[in-house]
């Protein structure tokens, strides 16, 4: 067990901050949620550790662990009130330099149903091929395809000022 | 393209704040998930590691039996479920150090050990079998971890046991517990610690292989064959060489890290 917790520790420190980012986009743009969603992650990823260390699969298995765990959240009605909102609360102070396009980015990942959500986030984020993100998320590559494509279109939609990009 | 989307995703990152993750959190949680998963896998194997002693299956049945019990069945028709071959030399007597109490804690730091190792780390596929409790693990048999999975390489398939018991004062390896119904038998001395390696082969075509060392107060052996527990219930005869070769049960049984206690 002291084996299998020096190991997993080291995974999680030199993991946690990339997972996180990565839960943060799945999850819409929340990082209290990204790191519940880590931890959950995290957690399994412990369970399963001799097996996926083993199978050199700890990447792969954690990708989807993490992707699975954010649709699953995302269908649960309780997280609808957490989730994150399309008109921001008023406020009197100036947002540093940056936090503007973080929130226009943001918001518009949170329109995304949570299953385009990820697929966007797999291809465009994690650089994984189509093959490799129909087998994440346990689909089809033509769903994953049509996902991906309607997701882009909506980000451009909503975003405007970037390219979009089809799957090729 | 992808670099464009990409780098409009990372812009959603500005104001990122601190990890709050605590690792000391999230280990007592993975322990705590993983306790509860063994309970509740506990009670659904108890019917097949019950059917599987009954069965007098692999690894079972060998306490205090004479080497005559070990002998393998006779040969029988190509239909069924094919013969099983020696076994493992389990623990056949009682003495102060085969009394370390066997913890499933210690069966999982075995785990590790075992993965860890080089030879595991080389080879393909391990999937668990019933006579292992259809789990990858070590199983507390017999006052022995013993541990046992299908194993498939690029161009073998077969099956591989390990056991790990406390060994008694003074204990070396030997060829004596593995004269029948073993067909060969040699001590290797080239890794500083005498080392017994045996044969069988049976007129089914199912070849096995057993390596034996004892160091540290530890009995750890290693047996392989060329009939996965898969092929054997389905009655097929084998051919070709065991999955694993002698040197790489020797690697296994002497620099894995097995230990008892």
């Amino acid at each position: 067990m002291q084996d299998r917790d020096a190991e997993f520790g080291e995974f999680l420190d030199s993991r946690a901050v990339v997972m996180r980012r990565t839960a943060y986009l799945l999850c819409g743009g929340d990082w209290h949620r990204a790191e519940d969603l880590v931890q959950t992650t995290l957690t399994k990823i412990y369970v399963a550790w001799p097996k996926i260390r083993r199978d050199g699969s700890v990447d792969a298995y954690s990708r989807k662990i993490m992707v699975r765990a954010a649709i699953d959240e995302s269908r649960r009605a309780y997280r609808r009130r957490e989730s994150v909102v399309d008109t921001l609360p008023e406020t009197n102070s100036t947002p540093p330099v940056g936090v503007e396009d973080a929130v226009d980015v943001r918001r518009a990942l949170a329109q995304l149903p949570a299953g385009q959500r990820a697929v966007v986030v797999l291809r465009y984020w994690e650089d994984l091929s189509v093959t490799e993100t129909a087998q994440a998320l346990g689909k089809s590559e033509g769903t994953i395809k049509s996902q991906s494509a309607k997701g882009l279109a909506t980000l451009r939609k909503l975003l405007g000022d970037f390219a979009g990009a089809g799957d090729g | 393209m992808s670099d464009d989307i990409k780098d409009l995703l990372s812009r959603a990152f500005e104001a990122e704040p601190p990890l709050r993750l605590n690792r000391d959190e999230v280990l007592k949680a993975g322990r705590k998930r993983l306790r509860r998963r063994r309970f509740l896998e506990a009670g659904g194997v108890t019917a097949a590691v019950v059917a599987a002693v009954v069965g007098a299956s692999l690894l079972t049945g060998l306490v205090g039996s004479a080497p005559e019990d070990r002998m393998p069945p006779a040969a029988s028709s190509s239909t069924g479920r094919a013969p099983a071959g020696p076994d493992l030399p389990l623990p056949q007597t009682t003495g102060p150090s085969r009394n370390t109490p066997l913890t499933r804690e210690h069966a999982d730091t075995l785990m590790d050990r075992l993965y860890a190792s080089s030879v595991i780390k080389g080879i393909g596929a391990l999937s668990a079998t019933q006579a292992g409790g259809n789990q990858l693990t070590f199983a507390i048999r017999s006052n022995a971890y013993v541990f046992e999975a299908d194993i498939a390489t690029g161009n073998r398939e077969g099956s591989l046991q390990v056991s790990v018991e406390a060994a008694g004062a003074g204990d070396v390896a030997s060829c004596e517990p593995l004269d029948r119904p073993f067909d060969d038998c040699t001590v290797d001395t080239s890794t500083g610690i005498p080392v017994a390696m045996a044969t069988w082969t049976s007129s089914e075509g199912e070849k096995q292989y057993l390596v034996l060392a004892i160091q540290d107060g530890t009995k750890v052996a290693a047996l392989t064959t060329n009939l996965s527990s898969v092929y054997r219930d389905k009655g097929q005869r084998p051919s070709g060489e065991p999955v694993l070769d002698k040197g790489q049960l020797v690697k296994l049984v002497v620099y894995s890290g097995l230990r008892v206690r």
